[in-house]
């Protein structure tokens, strides 16, 4: 789970303490692991020096949690791009996943898309194993069996969460 | 971004002009619009999966493709000619020639044998007795249910049907194949074997298929997928 | 114990619901109940049939006079006369005496005898009277109404009888009538009516049967997966068995309330409808309290057993519903054994017909003749399963035909052993009675049917003598023949008049005048006894073609229901045969083949077996079988009729399974 990412699509709702910024992520994201404070400054910085965020203001007071940041335009950037890319599916995909569409939901962008992004995807390391299934020996079917299984299991659930999407949205925006 | 845009991004085996192309259906049930403003493009021996959540359309939209609906509208182009708006004569005998089908509960006729099913497009389409029932056992061998030639459909299991009705459907040496959830009735191990032997069958003999399924597993198969929601599609 | 007979009556409750439930099972119990009824009506008019002939016995017995000696006061002379066709039982009465010398017995139905220049008539001869031609006959009769007969003195309500006032009666030296009543008891049903009335029982009841069989598999998928589905869930054998009887017994029973009104509602047109002779009072036709009381029980119980049978696979293994096992072939041998028996039974008959006259060979002739309709029925099905089994291959509607036969669970062979027997029996009864008109006809010469007989008496024979030569100077007479004998008291001339011309009323009735101003008591008959027996014969033909064909449209009715099912059942299969691109003319073509090959098989079959049998019955009964063409040209007719029936309705239906939209019921 990229919490660069994350923070970077939560400050596009606007500028944000450091402070706020962690409060937000684990409101959303964390489920019932927090991100460390140091994590959250470290974050800060490295995207600081892409240039994905600036220091709107400094209150003033000593720490860095009187910073407040801001996205960039190409802060912005990066995040159309990581929404428009599909992930490489993976075992824990779906907190990411969960991010993109949450994301993708409060700044009004079709989540949807995200969705269907994905499905291509699977669907396409899908088909590939199937050929290879096809033209492989009894332990190949099988090692691929499996991982399709798997990825047919993440499907199902993206095809849910495509069909709670209208749900979704009110409880995120809220 | 955009609604219904028709990318064919299919392995390029074909160049030129698709086999089978619908621009745009629209199909009403009574007050229901079950398609609107669907599109569809398939290649020559191309494997094309239609997905969608249930009701939300494909399943017209193969029978759309297939001439068994005219579409209220849009068209549907085989072969370079529009076939959609063809009167209900031409189009059966166009299915007779043409196209081949698999559907999910086999349906096969109750009290002719495996094998007088299979001869069974064949003679419709006029071919003689004899021969007919020579082809016919070809392909039961083909989808390795020859054993069952003379056995009724009543007596044999949901895979074995199955795999009778894929000959069935290939037997006539059909361009395309419309199969329209064919292994929905099957477990995990049945249904792979059918999806295995109808796909190489397909390419072998250079047959299209049009695979409508709501199965990941099963559109895997396919070269590329059409997406369809609410009676639209999405490709990519 | 107690616990499950509680839950009897609410599961048959629930049984009733779903035989109204949907617009298939609701169909299925109209159908039922309808092929009830009409089975119900049928029995009942035949068990009928010996009531009431035993009860004309009992009134012409009652009306019968008993004569001792001369001491009474009642004089009685029976006649009868010929009006328009119309026989006229004419009986002179004389009453002498003061009512202290004794009482004047009456004749039931008569309130007061009449005088002379007075008649009491029965309503029929009233009809007459007052008809187009009335004045004729009143002018015959020559006597003033004063009083009419009442039912009881009538043996039919079509009865043409008078008692008219006479004075001759004792100048002639008749005996007096000591009563009313007849000797001894009346005479007990022949055993032949009985047996004739079987035959057509069975004849009619048997397709009645098909029908209702063909009726009851009406959905019976869809029946059978309902009940696996209760099994499934937990009911037992008992509750299933219940439910399912419930609902057959619900069709058998309102069957039955129909059919009993319906034989009420029958019985009085049919009493007044004077078909070949019989004539009927509507009271009189009435089945036994035994049979009532039998049919009530017999008919629902076996509604129930054909239920409870025809289920039995499903309450055993409720989830072998799906599967369908290999056909089970009919076997040949005991069907073998009810026509060869009946053959056995008729071929010592041939050609004696002193046998035939009693009543042993009566019984012989008719278990006979009913045993080979019967074994027909049981041994057509095989013959059309060994047939169709062996059917080659041909084009698709026909291979489709033939394969829906054979996989029909015996459907196709009862409808077929049905035609069989319908056919076969109607066809070698129509031998036979042609036999008998051709034999009547031949009996009749020309010169007979001009001739008229005349039965008259004088007090002397000078007198006799002088009105035969009266007679013979009627215009329009050709010749007169006679004898006279001479009585106690009086000259018998039995007279034959010859008229010039056939059918010339004026002479007949110019004789009758001049008979009448002779001896007002003479009697004019023509020879030919108004060629009633060849009419008996030939209505009653009609009632057997019409009963035939009955039976034929019926029959109909039954290959209509099953097709019509069959289609159901095979909807999937029909809606992916259109999506191959199946023409709708080859699936109709096979559905007219379907229908086609039991019934003209069936038919071809039932013509000859009919043709056999009414060739063995008529020389049963010493006649030379006369081969009605035209009556075997009906029956074909109407088989053809039948298929194109069948077919023809049954085509809006294959049309509608095989809309493309058929397809979408997933």
């Amino acid at each position: 789970m990229s919490i660069s990412k994350a923070f970077l699509g939560l400050l596009e709702d606007g500028p944000s303490y450091g402070y706020d910024l962690k409060r937000e992520y684990d409101a959303r994201f964390g489920l019932d692991r927090p991100v460390a404070y140091g994590q959250v400054y470290a974050t800060l910085s490295r995207l600081l020096k892409h240039g994905f965020v600036t220091v709107e203001a400094i209150e003033p007071g000593d720490g860095p949690e009187r910073k407040r940041y801001a996205i960039t335009p190409e802060g912005v950037a990066d995040v159309e791009q990581w929404l428009g890319e599909p992930e490489r599916p993976d075992l824990y995909l779906q907190s990411t996943l969960y991010a993109k569409v949450v994301i993708a939901l409060r700044s009004g962008r079709e989540a949807i898309e995200i969705l269907d992004t994905q499905r291509a995807e699977h669907l396409r390391l899908m088909r590939e194993l199937t050929r290879r299934k096809m033209d492989g020996t009894l332990v190949d079917q099988l090692v691929c069996d499996h991982a399709l299984f798997h990825l047919e299991a993440d499907l199902r659930w993206l095809e849910l969460t495509a069909a709670r999407l209208d749900e979704l949205a009110g409880a995120v925006t809220a | 971004m955009s609604s219904a845009t028709v990318a064919s991004e299919a392995i390029p085996a074909e160049v030129g002009r698709p086999l089978l192309e619908c621009r745009v259906l629209v199909k009403r049930f009574g007050q229901t619009p079950a398609l609107d403003g669907a599109s569809l493009s398939l290649g020559a021996a191309e494997i094309v999966a239609v997905m969608g959540p249930s009701g939300s359309g494909k399943s017209t939209l193969l029978h759309c493709a297939a001439g068994i609906l005219a579409p209220d509208a849009g068209e549907v182009i085989y072969d370079g000619r529009e076939v959609g708006r063809l009167p209900d004569s031409e189009r059966s005998r166009l299915r007779r020639s043409e196209f081949g089908f698999v559907f999910q509960f086999g349906r096969l006729v109750p009290e002719l044998s495996c094998a007088e099913n299979v001869a069974l497009p064949l003679r419709l389409a006029g071919v003689p007795r004899r021969r007919a029932r020579d082809q016919a056992g070809e392909w039961l061998g083909r989808l390795e249910v020859a054993d069952l030639a003379g056995r009724l459909p009543g007596d044999v299991s949901g895979g074995q049907g199955q795999r009778v009705a894929v000959a069935r459907a290939l037997v006539t040496g059909p361009r395309v194949v419309f199969a329209d959830e064919p292994t929905g009735a099957l477990d995990s191990l049945n249904g792979e074997r059918v999806m295995q032997l109808l796909t190489s069958a397909a390419r072998q003999s250079g047959a299209a298929v049009v695979l409508v399924t709501h199965e990941a597993r099963v559109a895997a198969y396919a070269d590329r997928e059409v997406i369809v929601r609410d009676g639209r599609t999405h490709a990519r | 114990m107690s616990r499950t007979h509680s839950r009897a009556l609410p599961e048959l409750g629930l049984g009733i619901q779903v035989a109204l439930a949907s617009r298939i099972t609701r169909l299925r119990t109209v159908l039922t109940a309808g092929g009830v009824a009409l089975g119900v009506i049928v029995l009942a008019l035949a068990a009928s049939v010996p009531h009431a002939y035993s009860a004309r016995k009992a009134r012409e017995h009652a009306s019968t006079p008993v004569f001792h000696g001369g001491s009474g006061r009642l004089r009685l002379l029976s006649g009868s006369t010929s009006f328009r066709g119309v026989t006229i039982g004419e009986n002179a009465v004389q009453v002498t005496g003061a009512s202290a010398d004794g009482p004047v017995p009456l004749p039931p139905g008569v309130r007061q005898l009449p005088g002379p220049g007075e008649m009491v008539v029965s309503g029929e001869v009233l009809a007459l009277l007052r008809g187009p031609h009335g004045a004729e006959l009143r002018r015959r009769l020559d006597a003033r109404v004063v009083g009419t007969i009442g039912d009881a003195g009538l043996s039919e309500p079509h009865d043409a009888v008078i008692y008219r006032g006479s004075t001759a009666l004792t100048a002639l030296g008749e005996p007096t009538v000591g009563r009313f009543g007849g000797r001894g008891s009346p005479s007990p049903t022949p055993v032949l009516i009985t047996l004739l009335v079987i035959m057509i029982v069975v004849a009619l009841l048997l397709p009645v049967a098909v029908f209702v069989a063909t009726a009851a598999r009406f959905g019976a998928e869809e029946r059978d997966r309902r009940l696996a589905a209760m099994r499934l869930v937990g009911a037992d054998r008992v509750t299933t068995a219940r439910v399912a009887a419930g609902e057959s017994l619900f069709g058998a029973v309102v069957g039955l309330i129909i059919g009993a009104a319906g034989f009420l509602a029958v019985r009085v047109p049919v009493a007044h409808i004077n078909v070949a002779g019989i004539d009927v009072f509507p009271a009189d036709l009435r089945p036994s309290l035994t049979f009532a009381v039998l049919v009530a029980l017999l008919v629902p119980l076996s509604a129930v057993a054909a239920t409870l049978i025809s289920i039995r696979r499903v309450a055993i293994e409720p989830l072998g519903v799906t599967r369908r096992g290999t056909e089970t072939r009919r076997r040949l041998g005991w069907r073998l054994v009810a026509p060869v028996i009946g053959f056995v039974l008729l071929a010592p008959l041939l050609g004696s017909s002193d046998r035939l006259a009693g009543a042993f060979g009566q019984a012989e002739a008719t278990a006979g003749v009913v045993l080979v309709l019967v074994g027909v029925t049981a041994l057509l099905p095989w013959v059309v399963e060994a047939t169709v089994r062996r059917a080659p291959d041909g084009p698709l509607p026909w291979l489709l035909a033939i394969r829906r036969l054979r996989g029909e669970e015996g459907t196709t062979g009862r409808v077929v052993g049905a035609i069989g027997l319908a056919v076969a029996g109607a066809i070698a009864l129509s031998i036979v009675f042609s036999a008998a008109q051709s034999d009547v006809r031949v009996r009749v010469t020309p010169l007979q049917a001009r001739s008229l007989i005349v039965d008259m008496s004088a007090s002397t024979p000078a007198g006799a003598r002088r009105e035969l030569g009266a007679l013979r100077g009627v215009p329009g007479v050709a010749r007169v023949s006679g004898e006279t004998e001479h009585l106690r008291r009086a000259t018998v001339v039995d007279a034959t008049v010859v008229m010039r011309s056939a059918g010339d009323q004026g002479a007949v009735a110019a004789v009758r005048d001049r008979a009448a101003a002779l001896d007002p008591l003479a009697q004019v008959m023509p020879m030919v006894g108004g060629g009633s027996e060849a009419h008996t014969l030939s209505d009653l033909r009609r009632v057997l073609f019409a009963g035939a064909v009955i039976v034929l449209l019926m029959i109909g009715a039954s290959l209509l229901v099953a097709a019509g099912e069959g289609l159901r059942e095979r909807r999937r299969a029909l809606a992916v045969l259109a999506a191959f691109g199946t023409r709708r003319s080859t699936v109709a073509w096979s559905m007219f083949w379907q229908a086609a090959i039991p019934v003209v098989g069936g038919l071809l079959l039932a013509v000859g077996l009919g043709i056999a049998l009414g060739a063995m019955l008529s020389a049963v009964v010493s006649l030379s079988p006369q081969f009605d063409w035209g009556a075997i040209g009906l029956m074909l007719g109407a088989g053809v009729a039948v298929i194109a029936a069948v077919t023809g309705l049954t085509l809006p239906t294959v049309t509608r399974m095989m809309r493309p939209e058929a397809l979408r019921v997933e």
